[in-house]
């Protein structure tokens, strides 16, 4: 299996908690993969460790490793912004920035020094086209982002991190906020997007995990208790707290 | 009804201090509005001409006016960067260990009587401004680089509290689309914490303008309009608090009516103030 991500005994404390224990797994390249677990398990912190963000929690110590494409994340003058457009995130509260459709899709490309009006453009286009949004706004990429309802806000979200050219996309529970048709566009949307990207999402239920992911980790306080092929873990799950979970005894 | 007790007590303190303001505000009034009313208000404001207790007494408070203008936005000019740098430093840059150690100091900042502030102009600054750019060293500069200090305390204090307040949500979404360290502060930081800046700022005007003491010792209390901050000028409160010790009648009254000036003055800014710190910093987020 060639994989994407590596990581390799790491683990992650915020002061004297213990986020994640000593994890080590690995995301195949153009493959989903599903972390989940109850609230605490660590996923986010997971999530949040692919491009060095959970750094900004105060008292953050990590050992072990990481890698991308071989090469580790912490190896001394990593470029963290680069490192945060090639690892894009997308978070559970859709973010539409008080400015138009377009600006908020090419926000992120002109941060990194992006000026040219063409360049913008086609990867506008092409952001939006791949977040299933540009038919519904192609006509008005001018009016503000704040005009469009919460699903189209969060696949403008998602547009916005594609725009970055990124070759992971990190998804914090990105359909919490949104109704079931929204969720199924987006999980739709994942579905074709895995042809061009690694995607590591942390579903918001048992059955998102299910439709999306081709594997799963299933986190408990911090470690990792399972992981394996989709169609296993959540169909044969070999350890009793992941099947008990799964099949909704507790979590 | 130990409870109700209490309540009352707490209600009769509260109106007492309504009651104070409201006295004070009334015998200001009433001790200068007739003399502005004698002289005229557009005479009593833009009259270059101060002397009240020759025969024929003038009553004109333009230079104070101008002086107290030249001085709050010259102390605002060296106070606002100052003041907005440490509190992006506190909260962005410092170690936690050490902002809590800035926190303290500064608010020490405030503490110092403001007669001790104008020692320190009086006697380090003034001569060294004097030494170097030359004027009589008691000056708007002396005074603006001095106030710039002490209106520090009220600009950081309320500008780290805006930018604290900023949602982590805003922070970490700039930070996931690749944003520096300082495209957070500047696109993102500072924007949403606006409004709170700017009541910051605008307090530490009121306090600049309000200032006397140190005014008093540094800047050189000349009647005369400056047109250049090396130049000696006079303001509002240093003029009020240097006359009214011997002033009767009329220039009694004037100096009241001074008062009255200085009083709307900052009402104004107060007002400003309540209306930034009111409105939440909400206008760049969405839900």
């Amino acid at each position: 299996m060639d994989s994407k991500i590596e990581f390799d005994h790491y683990t992650l404390a915020y002061g004297r908690d213990t986020v994640l224990n000593d994890i080590t797994l690995s995301v195949a390249r153009n493959a989903v993969l599903a972390v989940f677990g109850p609230a605490g398990s660590g996923k986010s912190g997971f999530l949040r460790s692919i491009n060095r963000m959970a750094e900004l929690e105060p008292n953050e110590r990590h050992s072990g490793d990481i890698r991308m494409d071989g090469t580790s994340l912490f190896v001394p003058g990593v470029d963290l912004p680069a490192l945060r457009r090639r690892a894009a995130m997308v978070f559970a509260q859709p973010v539409a920035l008080p400015m138009s459709i377009y600006d908020n899709v090419s926000y992120g490309l002109r941060l990194s020094g992006k000026r040219e009006r063409r360049q913008l453009d086609e990867a506008v286009e092409r952001s939006l086209r791949a977040a299933t949004l540009w038919d519904e706004v192609k006509d008005r990429l001018d009016s503000s982002g704040l005009n469009l309802s919460g699903g189209q806000q969060q696949r403008l979200s998602i547009a916005r991190a594609l725009a970055l050219g990124p070759e992971v996309l990190l998804l914090d529970a990105p359909t919490a906020a949104l109704d079931p048709i929204s969720t199924g566009k987006i999980e739709d949307m994942l579905l074709d997007l895995k042809a061009n990207y690694t995607i590591v999402i942390v579903p918001h239920s048992i059955q998102q995990a299910a439709r999306v992911a081709d594997a799963a980790a299933f986190f408990l306080n911090g470690s990792c208790v399972e992981y394996g092929p989709g169609n296993q873990l959540f169909v044969s799950p070999r350890d009793t707290r992941t099947e008990q979970y799964v099949t909704g005894r507790f979590g | 009804m130990k409870e109700r007790g209490i309540g009352v007590l707490l209600l009769a303190t509260a109106l007492g201090a309504l009651i104070a303001l409201g006295l004070i505000t009334y015998f200001i009034f009433q001790a200068g509005v007739p003399l502005i009313a004698k002289v005229g208000l557009w005479q009593f404001l833009s009259g270059t001409e101060w002397n009240p207790t020759a025969k024929v007494p003038k009553f004109g408070i333009l230079p104070m006016i101008v002086g107290s203008l030249w001085l709050t936005f010259g102390s605002l000019l060296i106070g606002v960067p100052l003041g907005l740098a440490v509190a992006v430093f506190m909260v962005e840059l410092a170690p936690p260990r050490l902002a809590v150690l800035m926190r303290p100091a500064i608010q020490l900042l405030a503490g110092i009587p403001s007669v001790i502030y104008g020692f320190i102009g009086l006697t380090l600054l003034a001569p060294l401004i004097r030494a170097t750019l030359g004027g009589p060293g008691l000056s708007v500069l002396t005074g603006a680089i001095i106030l710039g200090f002490m209106i520090l305390p009220t600009i950081i204090a309320i500008s780290e509290d805006a930018m604290r307040a900023v949602p982590l949500a805003i922070r970490e979404g700039a930070v996931a689309l690749g944003s520096s360290h300082w495209q957070v502060i500047i696109g993102v930081i500072l924007p949403a914490a606006r409004s709170g800046i700017i009541a910051g700022v605008i307090l530490g005007m009121g306090r600049a303008l309000g200032e006397t003491m140190a005014v008093i010792m540094m800047i050189g209390n000349s009647l005369n309009i400056p047109v250049s901050p090396l130049q000696p000028a006079t303001t509002l409160t240093s003029n009020i608090g240097l006359e009214m010790a011997y002033a009767g009648g009329d220039h009694r009254q004037a100096l009241f009516g001074t008062g009255v000036v200085l009083f709307i003055f900052i009402m104004i800014l107060n007002a400003l103030a309540t209306t930034f710190v009111r409105r939440p910093a909400t206008s760049r987020r969405s839900a």
